[in-house]
């Protein structure tokens, strides 16, 4: 007895830990109460730090404010014109929409370290907005959510659910880590033009799927041409979860290490990381001093990191990035004084206490319809992609909503949408080779106290590899993000 | 492959996780000897502990890492608190109703407990944004390697555990009493041994045990992430499976020695860069090691049992 009781401990023992979180389905409560009120100014700012030609590692010095770094210029950056999706949620009309709901879906991951819920939680936040303000021509948006669990067999059912049980009309939002490489045939053989938080190299090679972000290869990639402008030689180190995926994260960055002439190394550990400084004083060993260790992390895991090399006394070692998840004012709080301007975060969306009217709206809706979560890059995206897909469908002929084939004909026509959170009109695109969209970013870095300031303002993701070039050839051909 | 002496700060980190690998190992042995059970949930309890204090601290998501101020500097305390009352609650409560059930159900009652928690911090505490329970600590260097007085009171703290454990099931009336117990629960109650409240008291140790062990835990893990401490007490089994579930020195070198395996497995590059994936697979290659050992005589013992 007890032999079989030690062996079925052992095996449940390793099950459970390989067990991820509970299947989770989120739909849109009803609607909260009326349009968010107007809320104060937001807070003014520090003067951000120097954009140009940065040298070597230390504090940059101070330049404009963040609220006027983004605007106009001739080179089609989005600037004060104003938002495509227009003012307000939706109609803005104050009225509760009523009625048949119009389903959209998404596929979202959710496992112990890496959790992307927060981006649809937003969004599902911007619909309650939407439907407390006349909806859909008074049709109320559900926001349909599955959970991947990082499991392919439950991203495929979870979007032939979606798609084939729940008949939603379209799929946007989706937060997944694996959600693209499974199901971009099946998107694709069903006609549907998905609008995602895109992780993984298929987010930004299929024509049937757009991404509101750049994905962690690409804002790695970001991060990485800011350590090499601030000086890092030798050795970059690139740090990531390892998944099924995780090659793709930092290769882009490492390609683009190595075409400056350093040498590039990709550390990827599973998740939840337990030991982090046995895991930090390896990267920064290996990157050796004056080289640079560039991070592709959720917060959590990320800071986890971050407060080892602290611990350790590494921080001055080297020159640290990071992709977008860790511009988020919470990991500012949490790294204090220690770390001020000596982390950069490649942003690519806008500064979170921008002024601009499209990002006044953010932090609003947020503040009434999303108390709980602080102001961070992936509720930016579901905020945009939530912004985008109101629009697109009050722009449709009403009769046309419960039809899945002219909704996506309508996102796949999605083109020059301005808004204030990413630095370039938005598109959909349907390019052979893959979309890219957002492919200019920020560069931001902790104050020292608890918020996230700019350190450079937008800036083009460099061409390494194909699809990039294809799609920079493409908006030019076809004045795809022209504002 | 590195060199021997750029070792060191990893074997610094692999004792200090190793240490609470062996009090974590000691709790659960204590309790299996007396109990039968082997309390899967340890990290669970410990986990919600932790998000409590947390939250008892000041901790919000503007505030991810709380200092201790004024009267929440009680919040430490009450990490203790919390996980010696939910540890004996089940144990009066729950743990009854099952003790003459398998030890394989006993086990998955404690698989349960740790469920229902997982579940109620992954509602409550939201998972996606960071936490930490920070500890006062200071760093000084020895050899090169820099530690702090977390780590040093980690590897203190489970030295002194498996003393005072040690010397307590020896020395006293109750710890007689208990060993009792671990040898035959039936002839004890005959003799006239208070087979409940023994049993009450091996619950209650080792949820202070386990408040101890998660003060220092979340300082060591740069966060109180809940499925990383939930799932801890499955490291801390290696130490306890080659112990046999019965001896506490064995427990305490065997966790010790897995906490610096692990962390030594880190820096290897190139052609060995693999290992660093084989990690988290110390604790199980360990524990298949010692059990191969010691049924080379194809006799094993485990909580005084012996099985051929």
């Amino acid at each position: 007895m007890a032999r079989r009781f030690m062996a079925a401990a052992a095996v449940g023992a390793m099950l459970l830990v390989a067990c991820g979180s509970d299947k989770k389905s989120e739909t849109t409560s009803a609607p909260a109460t009326q349009a968010p009120a107007a809320t104060e100014a937001p807070a003014a700012t520090e003067a951000p730090a120097a954009t140009e030609a940065p040298a070597a590692t230390e504090a940059p010095a101070a330049t404009e404010a963040p609220g006027t770094t983004a605007a106009t210029a001739g080179d089609g950056l989005v600037g004060d014109t104003p938002a495509t999706a227009g003012e307000g949620c939706g109609l803005n009309n104050g009225q509760k929409a009523t009625g048949d709901p119009i389903k959209l879906g998404n596929v979202t991951t959710s496992v112990p370290g890496i959790d992307f819920t927060t981006g649809p939680a937003m969004m599902k936040a911007y619909f309650d907005c939407v439907n407390d303000n006349g909806g859909i021509n008074g049709r109320p948006v559900q926001m349909l959510m599955e959970n991947d669990n990082l499991k392919p067999e439950d991203a495929a059912a979870a979007a032939r659910k979606l798609i084939e049980t729940d008949k939603v009309v379209a799929m946007v939002g989706g937060f997944s880590i694996i959600d693209c490489p499974v199901n971009a045939d099946y998107y694709e053989q069903m006609g549907y033009y998905v609008i995602v938080a895109g992780v993984p190299a298929e987010c930004f090679s299929s024509p049937n799927i757009a991404a509101a972000n750049m994905g962690p290869g690409y804002s790695a990639l970001g991060a990485a041409q800011v350590v090499v402008d601030k000086g890092a030689k030798g050795t970059m180190i690139t740090m990531t979860n390892k998944t099924a995926t995780s090659d793709y994260n930092n290769s882009l960055a490492g390609l683009y290490a190595e075409s400056k002439g350093l040498k590039w190394e990709d550390i990827q550990i599973p998740p939840p990381i337990e030991d982090a400084n046995a895991a930090v004083l390896d990267a920064v060993n290996r990157a050796g001093e004056g080289g640079a260790v560039v991070l592709n992390y959720t917060p959590p895991e990320g800071l986890k990191i971050l407060k080892a090399a602290e611990e350790l006394g590494l921080i001055d070692k080297v020159i640290w990035g990071s992709s977008t998840p860790l511009n988020d004012n919470s990991v500012a709080a949490a790294l204090g004084s220690a770390w001020a301007n000596k982390l950069n975060v490649n942003a690519e969306l806008s500064l979170l206490d921008d002024p601009r009217p499209e990002m006044e709206l953010y932090r609003q809706v947020s503040k009434q319809y999303n108390p709980d979560a602080p102001l961070g890059s992936f509720q930016q995206m579901g905020f945009m992609i939530g912004r985008i897909i109101v629009k697109t469908l009050l722009d449709m002929d009403p009769a046309d909503l419960d039809d899945p084939v002219k909704v996506n004909a309508a996102i796949k026509g999605i083109k020059n949408f301005d808004t204030h959170i990413v630095c370039k009109p938005w598109y959909f695109g349907a390019l052979p080779d893959g979309n890219v969209p957002n492919n200019w970013d920020y560069n931001v870095v902790p104050d020292g106290t608890d918020t996230m300031v700019l350190d450079k303002d937008c800036f083009p993701i460099a061409e390494v590899e194909p699809i990039l070039t294809a799609a920079r050839a493409a908006e030019k051909a076809q004045g795809l993000n022209t504002p | 492959m590195p060199g021997l002496g750029e070792y060191w700060p990893y074997i610094i980190q692999g004792l200090a996780f190793g240490a609470m690998y062996a009090v974590t190992g000691t709790g659960l042995v204590v309790l299996y000897r007396t109990t039968g059970v082997v309390n899967l949930a340890f990290g669970a309890i410990g986990a919600m502990g932790a998000h409590v204090a947390w939250s008892l601290l000041g901790g919000s998501l503007s505030k991810p890492n709380p200092q201790a101020e004024g009267w929440r500097v009680l919040a430490y305390p009450m990490l203790v608190v919390v996980c010696a009352a939910l540890t004996l609650l089940y144990g009066m409560w729950i743990a009854p109703k099952l003790a003459r059930r398998d030890p394989l159900v006993k086990s998955l009652g404690m698989v349960g407990v740790a469920l229902f928690l997982l579940g109620i911090m992954k509602e409550r505490w939201d998972t996606s944004k960071p936490r930490g329970l920070v500890l006062p600590s200071k760093k000084f260097t020895i050899a090169g390697g820099v530690v702090t007085t977390t780590q040093l009171i980690a590897l203190g703290f489970a030295v002194l555990v498996v003393v005072v454990v040690s010397l307590f099931l020896k020395k006293t009336a109750t710890g007689t009493a208990m060993r009792a117990i671990a040898n035959d629960r039936d002839v004890s109650s005959l003799l006239g041994v208070p087979v409940r409240r023994v049993e009450a008291l091996a619950w209650l140790g080792s949820g202070v045990i386990c408040g101890c062990v998660f003060l220092l835990l979340p300082p060591l893990f740069k966060s109180i992430d809940q499925g990383t401490l939930t799932w801890f007490v499955v490291g801390a089994l290696g130490g306890a499976i080659v112990g046999q579930f019965r001896s506490l020195p064995v427990t305490f070198f065997a966790s010790l020695f897995i906490g610096v395996v692990e962390a030594s497995l880190t820096p290897f590059d190139g052609h060995l860069a693999f290992m660093a994936d084989f990690r988290k697979t110390t604790p199980f290659v360990v524990s298949v090691v010692a059990i191969l050992w010691i049924s080379r005589k194809r006799t094993v013992v485990l909580a005084g049992r012996e099985m051929r």
